[in-house]
């Protein structure tokens, strides 16, 4: 078997594996995927359009176009504190490129999220807006894979980093929900106080939910965006790979 | 002689008692400065020391040796799980490691499923998985178990289970370590009559058991190992015989 066809084996054996978890012993299985982030829009939309008024127009499609692709970013970093912990077992008794057991979960959330863009063009078409656009067919690919790979990097550092202090679940889970408040899902950008606006612009992330809101609600796709992460997801692969490397070879003995 | 297929060159693995991930990061943040002036030791515990030796192609070695001598270390160093701490250990070819109940193998998946998984992990294509897997379940005696979880399995059935993968699926070089001891008589018989004619076929195998007598008809060779080092590394019965009279 050539290198290359193991590789893709291998891969899809995760894949298969992980999906077999994530919906084992659920009776609504994939609906728990469309239906969190359907009922975080709702309590967001009650929240904020009726209790706190926030004056947006289509504010309720606006959290939607964005929240489904932070439930991946918010998934996948979450998910992947017990990536390699979880698989001890296939990890202290066989050699195999361990860099896919985060990808794997990273890529089961994608395929969530892509399920869920024609649930974003229902919301689209209910509320009488265009509910497609042609350069979707480039723009959502385009994003769809600078997100997976900005995920997979600080996932590989996220999993490698647990398997050492098992505090870095803690800090991820509050890391992530502290990051959900700094970037612009629960409100437009152009809310944010203008002298905080550099500061927000530092966060990687921003780019990546703009690009969904300008993709959903425009069909466009500002090439500003496709710079920043892209550069994103090369630091951040670099930087995954690299201390994945460092401490892999230790995983069999830190579990 | 033929290949040189496992090489160890004074290969040793030390572990840390007290290593950082069980004190958690504010401990290791706090102990941090002391660290950096030499202040505490780290306590190291020395499983394996300055170990060397070669097996070739086709042979079949025995493992010697009381509970922690550094048995079940040196096989997952010969699996490659784990890194020498100093020294080289080389292996050439495709392991087929059974080393531990359950190991490799994901305890959520049914039988049938962790198959796929393990033998694909192990280097095996799809298509030769698929074309044996009514052999591999017909071997393991596992029935409609097999589409069970393997959490569900007694230790024999993870036994059976674990030993029908490697052995149906033309392994290179086979690492057994005690997991046979667990099985029924029968199924015991069937295993070592595998290994057998595997060893016929010129398989290298690695075999770690504290059955003397089995060791004795199936290993040319056998290593005592004692406390981390290679106490006898000679034939099968002589390195036996002076086992037995420690």
């Amino acid at each position: 078997m050539t290198l290359v066809k193991w590789h893709v084996e291998v891969l899809e054996q995760l894949i298969k594996k992980d999906f077999k978890i994530k919906y084992k012993n659920t009776v609504l299985g994939y609906i728990w995927s469309l239906g969190t982030p359907l009922i975080m829009a709702i309590i967001f939309d009650v929240a904020f359009r009726h209790v706190m008024r926030i004056n947006m127009e289509n504010y309720s499609v606006f959290l939607i176009s964005g929240l489904f692709a932070w439930q991946w970013v918010s998934n996948g970093l979450n998910g992947s504190c017990w990536a390699f912990l979880g698989n001890m077992t296939l990890i202290k008794k066989l050699v195999f490129p361990k860099y896919y057991i985060p990808l794997s979960l990273i890529l089961i959330d994608g395929i969530h999220f892509a399920l869920s863009v024609p649930i974003i063009s229902l919301f689209l078409y209910i509320h009488d807006l265009p509910a497609f656009y042609w350069s979707w067919l480039y723009q959502i690919p385009i994003v769809f894979l600078l997100q997976m790979l900005i995920c997979y990097g600080l996932a590989l550092v996220i999993a490698s980093c647990n398997m050492l202090f098992r505090d870095i679940e803690r800090v991820t889970t509050l890391v992530v929900m502290l990051l959900m408040y700094l970037t612009p899902i629960l409100y437009p950008l152009d809310l944010v106080p203008s002298e905080f606006v550099l500061y927000f612009s530092l966060n990687p992330l921003l780019y990546l939910i703009e690009s969904w809101h300008e993709i959903f609600l425009h069909g466009t796709l500002p090439l500003l965006n496709v710079e920043c992460m892209s550069l994103s997801a090369l630091v951040s692969v670099i930087f995954g790979m690299y201390v994945y490397r460092v401490i892999s070879p230790k995983f069999a003995e830190l579990g | 002689m033929g290949n040189i297929v496992i090489e160890f060159q004074n290969v040793s693995k030390t572990y840390n008692l007290v290593s950082s991930h069980q004190l958690g990061l504010r401990e290791t943040l706090l102990s941090l400065p002391s660290k950096l002036m030499g202040g505490v030791e780290k306590q190291t515990f020395t499983a394996l020391d300055d170990i060397s030796f070669t097996i070739t192609q086709g042979e079949s070695v025995g493992i010697v040796g009381r509970n922690g001598a550094g048995k079940s270390t040196l096989l997952s160093l010969m699996a490659g799980v784990i890194k020498p701490s100093s020294g080289r250990a080389r292996v050439l070819g495709r392991v087929s490691p059974m080393l531990e109940l359950g190991g490799g193998f994901h305890p959520d998946l049914t039988g049938r499923e962790n198959i796929f998984l393990n033998a694909t992990l192990m280097g095996i294509p799809k298509r030769q998985i698929r074309d044996n897997l009514e052999r591999i379940i017909e071997f393991s005696e596992l029935g409609n178990f097999i589409d069970q979880p393997i959490k569900f399995y007694s230790s024999g059935m993870m036994s059976k289970l674990g030993f029908s993968v490697i052995t149906q699926l033309e392994p290179e070089l086979l690492i057994i370590d005690e997991v046979l001891a667990v099985g029924d008589a029968k199924f015991r018989e069937k295993c070592y009559e595998t290994i057998h004619s595997f060893k016929n076929k010129g398989v290298t195998i690695v075999f770690v058991s504290h059955d003397s007598n089995e060791v004795m008809k199936l290993c040319d060779r056998a290593i005592w190992i004692q406390s981390g080092a290679i106490q006898v590394d000679c034939s099968a019965e002589s390195a036996l015989t002076l086992y037995g009279h420690q």
